[in-house]
């Protein structure tokens, strides 16, 4: 083989692998977004909602946090909207953190039946969450979020799936941010206690843009949203 | 003609409870493959002995996605040439740390396995109807059930509907009493009472629409719970049993096949069946404690489903009167029939 064609190849692969990241970072001349945003709402509700407030961009929402790791690795987007561990998790550094009454964090409480505990007490019990990272980080996380070091956890994909953990008696508590509890109280006619966490704040939903091109369009996009859009990622306003 | 049209769907329905098919609820469309990822050092092997299905492929892709990080999946798929030696075969070259039995065939060609002497490890059974007496019958088993416990159904209902369910009303044959009772129980603790009647020997349309009569105008049940038993949901038996009281009733009635979900049927209100994407979720935990158990199964109850999926027939709204935003919490609403006819 001549140089000649030797040189002619490789810019040709240059070429594919230019427009094949090209192409994963932007859909349909819009910004690639990959969204998991951890609710009691539906994934296809979520995307309604944010496709709808969020102009130019192409978003895409997954209703679990290992559809999200999965894509990201797949599909290089231009930026990824998840909570601020799950984006960490993914070594992912955040571009923008959503505040909500003030703060990049908010508090979880700890559900349990019939009367309160000592977040602590919960070291040699199995606790209930959504999981939003995988299965080691996760019991890294609850452990640091009771005081118990590595915890005993199920994960779910839905904070509604929590309550019949409680009500099979599989779990002895449930983790999940305060603002969701009424998704079990309102729902059951278990006496169920919430418990506060002395160190259980968790940071919100969080942006990390990967495609400096694209870092204008999204942080534009995301600044203009309208409350409906916010109010879906759980977010009043970004940092 | 629409006579024709029930039997159809009947029929059809009917052929979703059987508990020798695959598994599914609802299988349309073509499955995805199962494809497995490329092993890598250090993750334990795990094999999955899965049907061909849409519905199983959900809950195994799944699966796979959640144990990544730790575990290698491994899959067979059990068509209907698959013997007891093939598993056999399979299970000395991947050298599993535990065995995931997917549906009824792997279940039975396991059991295969085993009463043959050959030395199995572990096994997690799912999406196998009546899993809690299959694992009894298997050594070294545990496992997730695949029905839907009332309770969740239940508390669903409760959610979308503005009406009272405080009494609900279910026909069962004594063969599923200590079912009913344990189902009874759980639903207590929601202050749901449930309202049994039992019909012994042979069941007719006749003894159907008399034991619902009885459930819906003298102990005024608030729902009515279907099991999902065949000998109570025979084409015959719903068409000329169960058909003539319901659409008198009035009440919500909950079934646990989407099928029967269907508005030329006007019979389910509402389908309450497992979600199977979150069943992969849960079956992923198990292998998490199993695996920091040193795979020891001995004296695990099987657990119970967590997560469940909804369908609604929108044409029966007024009966079902829901709340304002339930359309958000349905996963599927029906308002034209959703399954071919067959004539």
């Amino acid at each position: 083989m001549k140089r000649r064609d030797i040189l002619a190849m490789a810019t040709v692969g240059a070429g594919i692998t230019f427009v094949s990241s090209w192409r994963s970072l932007w859909a349909e001349g819009r910004v690639r977004v990959l969204t998991f945003v951890p609710s009691d709402e539906k994934s296809r509700n979520v995307e309604k909602r944010l496709a709808g407030a969020l102009d130019g961009l192409e978003v895409t929402v997954f209703g679990k946090a290992k559809d999200l790791e999965r894509s990201v690795q797949l599909m290089n987007p231009a930026a990824v909207i998840a909570p601020e561990p799950t984006l960490r998790a993914l070594g992912l550094t955040p571009t923008l953190s959503g505040k909500r009454a003030g703060s990049t964090t908010e508090p979880y409480v700890l559900i349990t039946v019939d009367r309160p505990v000592d977040p602590k007490s919960m070291a040699s019990a199995t606790v209930g969450v959504l999981g939003i990272m995988g299965h080691a980080s996760m019991e890294v996380h609850c452990g640091q979020l009771l005081g118990t070091g590595r915890q005993k956890i199920k994960t779910v994909t839905k904070y509604a799936d929590l309550l019949p953990l409680l009500q099979f008696k599989v779990a002895q508590g449930v983790l999940l941010p305060q603002r969701f509890a009424s998704v079990l109280t309102e729902r059951s006619a278990l006496k169920l206690v919430q418990n506060e966490l002395q160190n259980g704040r968790v940071g919100l939903t969080a942006v990390a843009i990967q495609s400096p091109s694209a870092r204008d369009t999204v942080i534009s996009a995301l600044r203009g949203m309208s409350g409906d859009g916010k109010s879906a990622l759980g977010v009043e306003g970004w940092q | 003609m629409r006579t024709w049209r029930v039997v159809s769907i009947l029929v059809l329905a009917a052929s979703q409870l059987s508990c020798s098919r695959p598994v599914s609820d609802v299988e349309s469309g073509a499955v995805p493959k199962f494809v497995d990822r490329p092993a890598k050092a250090g993750r334990v092997p795990i094999l999955v002995l899965t049907p061909y299905a849409e519905s199983a492929h959900a809950m195994w892709s799944s699966l796979r996605d959640e144990v990544s990080d730790d575990m290698d999946v491994v899959t067979m798929e059990m068509g209907e040439s698959v013997s007891a030696e093939d598993v056999r075969i399979r299970l000395e070259s991947v050298h599993p740390k535990c065995v995931v039995l997917l549906g009824n065939q792997a279940v039975r060609t396991y059991r295969t396995l085993q009463k043959g002497g050959v030395k199995t490890p572990p096994a997690v059974v799912a999406m196998s109807s009546f899993a809690k007496q299959l694992a009894g019958d298997l050594r070294n088993a545990t496992g997730v059930a695949y029905e839907v416990p009332a309770v969740t159904s239940f508390v669903m209902l409760r959610q979308l509907t503005e009406r009272p369910i405080e009494r609900v009303g279910v026909l069962y044959r004594p063969a599923f009493k200590s079912f009913v009772g344990a189902q009874a129980e759980l639903a207590e603790m929601e202050k749901v009472h449930l309202v049994g009647r039992s019909l012994d020997g042979e069941i007719g349309p006749r003894r159907i629409r008399l034991a619902l009569h009885e459930l819906l105008r003298k102990e005024k049940v608030d729902a009515l719970w279907v099991l999902n038993d065949n000998a109570l949901l025979d084409p015959k038996v719903i068409r000329d049993g169960w058909l003539p009281e319901a659409r008198k009733s009035e009440v919500p009635i909950i079934v646990g096949v989407s099928s029967l979900v269907n508005p030329r049927l006007s019979f389910g209100s509402i389908a309450v069946v497992p979600d199977h994407t979150a069943l992969g979720v849960q079956v992923a935990n198990l292998l998490f404690e199993l695996s920091d158990e040193e795979w020891a199964v001995q004296g695990r109850e099987i657990e119970l489903p967590l997560s469940v999926e909804t369908v609604v027939d929108m044409t029966q709204s007024h009966i079902m009167r829901l709340v304002d935003d339930a359309p958000s919490l349905i996963d599927r609403q029906v308002s034209t029939s959703p399954s071919p006819l067959y004539f």
